[in-house]
């Protein structure tokens, strides 16, 4: 079973939820937390996992050798717009270049070469209770995001042979409404919506709806930082989505939160996650079947 | 000659639409833009009439004419995203995958792949009270945001050199590709961050972008009081790392508030509009000194 959980806005509470979600499911079953918010990963601070394995993402991008006599035809076949020619000479921005080898297929004199060069990271680790944790960190300066997701995906999922059978995959998605977040939440068989009930946070809910729509995946809501006006609640009503949890609005929380502790293992808080686990459990595996 | 001034928050929802809202209030004439192309926010609180919307397009996907297409497979080989995919012997572009890249169409031997524009999203131009405002709309699920973003300040650049207005921008969350296309060719930025572990963590990493641009940077804590220790634990961060920390702002109900009433939270007042206040002043009145203007 694979949860995508989803927040439209940053800043919702969404790796909260994630976390302590994921440390919820871990002492039943087998549980793999993926955290995809590759340009500010936090789900390790909370979950400090003792990291076994890292691997590094690459991308290539051309090298221009002797032979080229500027002819402009890789700058205007290189869609990204990574090649320019400036007297003379072809100049490259690696940063900006998608690594699509376009421009070496095009080049006439074959004099374009490709190197690769690191854009991100990926880590992996074991936390508590067995917990599964992997992340993925664009290295800065650099735009790929959606590459280091897509590897991420294969490593902490499809390489450890994981998302089988009755295990639990939480994928921790970026923030936003762009390719990131679908290549992150595709294939899910939920998508959790942590929500806020301000008015931007109303607004960007609307924008995970329509996101989770778009996925044809089913969706749920988390209400965070609930201050009981029922916001959200109305919203869900009209949308026909169930909410399958809240925490109320407290400045402790935010305190337990900011100390990077888990609220797991805060008394009061704690019992919120484990039944949000048997809620979206209930929820994924109706989605499954039907 | 103006300048340019970047609302960055490297963690998401730390509260920078509403400073960037709060100084457009202040600022008085000047020109806004919203590069949170993804979750855009700031038009639901400055009261704004849209004046032109455009369709933009800002990437390409492919399609094979099918009755051209020979099966060969030579543009599937080519193609580094798995875009290309056969079903029964017929090759197929999928859409949701294909990077608009043109590999597979310099390899087809039957000219049958073609590279279209994709739209992905709106660009709009509106009148707020203190000048024009440029914002976006990504389409759902689009790629290319960055170059959504490019045309979002490039719209603002053209406006501002018109009047002779300076830019705020609400920038994007995060530090990757909209980061970047959000801030390039700013004068400053301003990093709103929480006092969290997170929040720590993402400002550290957005830091190391504008350092890596060279762009001149200063730090606010917001909601400071949920952990005055951590608020003091990020300022002496900063201080070690030469940033300068221009001000905490206190958690206030009349945020959320301005929210709900759609007003920049200067128009509703409280100890947070305070300190957005002097944060400005405190900004404003070191530029001309500390920034190089430049002609943007
Ligand atoms: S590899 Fe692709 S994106 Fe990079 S420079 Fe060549 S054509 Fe442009
Ligand atoms: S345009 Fe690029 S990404 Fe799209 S199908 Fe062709 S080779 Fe693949």
């Amino acid at each position: 079973m694979r949860l995508a959980i989803l927040s439209g806005k940053g800043g919702t509470g969404k790796t909260t939820v994630a976390v302590n979600l994921a440390v919820a499911f871990a002492s039943a079953r087998a549980t793999v937390y993926a955290d995809y918010d590759v340009e500010e990963p936090n789900g390790f601070i909370f979950l400090q996992p003792q990291i076994v394995s890292t691997r590094v993402v690459t991308s290539t991008y051309p090298v221009i050798g002797e032979e080229c006599e500027p002819c402009g035809v890789c700058s205007a076949a290189c869609t990204s717009h990574a090649l320019a020619e400036v007297g003379g000479r072809v100049l490259v921005f690696p940063e900006i270049c998608h690594g699509c080898g376009t421009c070496t297929l095009a080049c006439p004199r074959g004099a374009i070469r490709e190197k690769a060069r690191p854009i991100g990271e990926l880590r992996s680790g074991t936390a508590r209770d067995g917990l599964a944790c992997s992340e993925g960190i664009l290295r800065e300066g650099e735009t790929l995001a959606t590459t280091v997701i897509q590897r991420l995906r294969e490593f902490a999922e499809r390489d450890a042979g994981r998302g089988a059978q009755g295990s639990i995959v939480i994928a921790d998605c970026p923030p936003g409404s762009s390719c990131e977040v679908m290549h992150a939440a595709e294939g899910s068989d939920l998508a959790l919506l942590v929500a806020e009930p301000t008015a931007f946070g109303l607004h960007d809910l609307g924008l995970a709806v329509r996101l989770a729509r778009h996925l044809e995946l089913p969706a749920a809501i988390f209400v965070n930082k609930d201050d009981g006006s029922g916001f959200i609640d109305r919203y869900a009503t009209q949308a026909g989505l169930p909410i399958v949890g809240r925490l109320p609005f407290d400045l402790e929380i935010a305190r337990v939160t900011a100390r990077g502790a888990l609220l797991m293992d805060d008394r009061r808080y704690a019992d919120t996650f484990i039944e949000l686990a048997a809620a979206v459990s209930g929820l994924a595996g109706r989605s499954r079947t039907a | 000659m103006n300048y340019q001034l970047a609302v960055v928050s490297g963690k998401g929802g730390t509260g920078k639409t509403t400073v960037a809202a709060a100084f457009a209030d202040l600022a008085g004439a000047v020109v806004m833009a919203d590069c949170d192309v993804e979750a855009p926010n700031l038009h639901l609180v400055l009261p704004h009439e849209t004046l032109q919307a455009r369709d933009f397009s800002g990437n390409h996907v492919a399609t094979i004419e099918r009755d051209a297409c020979i099966d060969c497979g030579a543009c599937e080989s080519v193609c580094r995203f798995g875009a290309v995919h056969s079903q029964d012997g017929e090759y197929g572009i999928d859409s949701a995958t294909c990077e608009g890249c043109g590999a597979c169409t310099y390899v087809c031997p039957q000219d049958a792949v073609t590279l279209e524009p994709l739209r992905t999203g709106t660009l709009m131009l509106s009148q707020a009270a203190g000048g024009v405002f440029a914002h976006a709309e990504l389409a759902l699920a689009a790629d290319g945001s960055g170059k959504l973003v490019t045309q979002v300040r490039q719209l603002a650049s053209g406006e501002a050199r018109a009047s002779g207005r300076n830019v705020i921008i609400d920038g994007a969350p995060g530090m990757g590709c909209v980061v970047i296309s959000t801030i390039t060719g700013c004068q400053a930025v301003l990093a709103v961050t929480e006092p969290t572990q997170s929040g720590w963590h993402d400002l550290e990493r957005v830091l190391n972008v504008t350092e890596h641009f060279r762009i001149a940077s200063f730090v606010a804590v917001n909601k400071w009081d949920i952990s005055p220790e951590m608020t003091e634990e990020i300022e002496r961060r900063c201080a070690e790392r030469g940033v300068r920390v221009v001000g905490r702002i206190p958690w206030d109900p009349a945020v959320a508030e301005a929210m709900a009433r759609q007003l920049p939270v200067t128009r509703v007042g409280g100890p947070a509009a305070d300190a957005i206040r002097a944060i400005w002043a405190d900004i404003s009145a070191q530029r001309p000194r500390q920034l190089p203007l430049k002609e943007v």
